[in-house]
């Protein structure tokens, strides 16, 4: 019980990254604040059963599953998450340099939405939280080979996604 | 190696999870195939241009002190939350019922006691038999007594213009005890002394029978004093008792 400031001292410094995964797997900012705040909820609840030497790895576990219990929640309620029609009707004309990083960034978004929440989150899990194939397959509970397949496949959708979005840039891009 | 094998394997070549001998092969490969070199470079460009410009959320904030609200309810929760075991409210039910009967029981047992005690004070009365040894002296009624029991009752003498008329042996709960006689006019005062045993009386007084009452245990003896004497007398006398035995 007096655990409770290990317990903030272990896991607050994850709070972006949990929110950021939230985000990621496709909830909205509302959403995604609530979804943190049951998961660190959960979080201490299950404290004593915390083993590991990763807080940001068991933290961000239970973000995912939350996340992913929340949504499901939210579909059967209504279909599923709002698609944003404003990040999608992104100029495709030339713009000077910062607006167009900016519209880059809104592009890639806007692909990563459309696929599934499987692909977003090994994509996230391994390019951005820089987790192991190892690392990932256990928090999934799936194959090795499965994450590695998973992944690959994930990046060619996410190509696909970006060249039906901007065709004649993507081509010179990449 | 051919390009198929390859293509399949640049993935996991970028990401460095491929084994060594997998990881050779490659290389080997690479070496002699451009269009798979190709390939990889763009697989790295992709990569380069996702990581640089792939979402990255920040929360609001208010987010840090919505959590730790939310985890200070929890931890409050969690605190009270032995209050909210159904198990918790029957053990003391139970504890609570086992310690009344408990309670009952020995006073039963004391009042038992009492009550015998009473009437072994009434029948020795009645029956004008108040001594199997009669003496004034507490050295001759104490060895007499030690003679015949397996104890040594403590005979002394309370003051308070008592006189020792001598000793009887009797019977409390089934056991031989020592009985000690003692007047002082019409006042008269027998106490009855048995070894404890593992079963002391709590210190209590009570009236039965027009009879004053008075148990204890001191020095591992169990004791009770019975008087006819009118008033609240008995208390003093049990005081005087208590002391001298010391």
């Amino acid at each position: 019980m007096g655990d409770i400031s290990r317990f903030e001292e272990l896991f607050l410094p994850h709070l972006d990254a949990a929110y950021n995964l939230a985000r990621w797997l496709g909830s909205g900012d509302e959403d995604a604040q609530d979804i943190v705040q049951e998961a660190y909820t959960r979080a201490f609840k299950g404290f004593a059963k915390f083993r590991g030497d990763n807080p940001r790895a068991w933290l961000l576990t239970i973000v995912r599953n939350t996340t992913y219990t929340w949504l499901r929640k939210r579909a059967s309620q209504d279909k599923l998450v709002p698609f944003d029609e404003e990040v999608h009707a992104m100029p495709a004309e030339p713009v000077p340099s910062e607006a167009y990083q900016e519209a880059r960034r809104g592009q890639v978004e806007a692909a990563l939405s459309r696929l599934p929440a499987e692909y977003r989150e090994v994509l996230l899990l391994f390019e951005f939280e820089n987790w192991s194939y190892k690392a990932i397959a256990a928090a999934l509970q799936v194959p090795i080979g499965t994450v590695m397949s998973r992944l690959s496949r994930a990046r060619r959708r996410l190509q696909q996604e970006l060249a039906h979005d901007r065709p004649e840039e993507m081509g010179d891009e990449l | 190696m051919n390009c198929e094998q390859a293509k399949a394997l640049l993935d996991t070549y970028i990401d460095g999870e491929l084994g060594p001998d997998e990881r050779a092969q490659l290389e080997q490969h690479l070496e002699t195939c451009a269009e798979c070199r190709a390939t990889l470079a763009r697989l790295r460009r992709f990569r380069d241009f996702f990581i640089a410009n792939g979402p990255r959320y920040s929360p609001p904030p208010e987010l840090k002190t919505k959590v730790l609200s939310r985890l200070e309810i929890a931890k409050r929760r969690e605190a009270t939350a032995w209050l909210r075991k159904p198990w918790l409210y029957a053990g003391i039910l139970l504890l609570g019922g086992l310690l009344l009967s408990w309670w009952r029981i020995s006073a039963d047992s004391e009042k038992a006691i009492a009550q015998q005690a009473v009437s072994n004070f009434v029948r020795a009365a009645a029956l004008e038999h108040l001594c199997d040894v009669v003496s004034p002296d507490p050295g001759v009624v104490g060895s007499w007594l030690t003679s015949k029991l397996d104890f040594s009752p403590p005979v002394v003498l309370p003051g308070l213009g008592f006189q020792m008329r001598g000793g009887r042996l009797d019977v409390v709960q089934n056991r031989k005890v020592a009985g000690l006689v003692y007047k002082r006019n019409k006042d008269l005062l027998t106490v009855f002394v048995w070894p404890a045993g593992g079963q002391p009386l709590r210190p209590n007084s009570r009236f039965l029978d027009g009879k004053q009452v008075s148990a204890w245990t001191q020095a591992d003896l169990n004791f009770v004093a019975v008087s006819n004497m009118s008033g609240q007398g008995l208390d003093e006398v049990v005081d005087r008792l208590k002391n001298a035995i010391k």
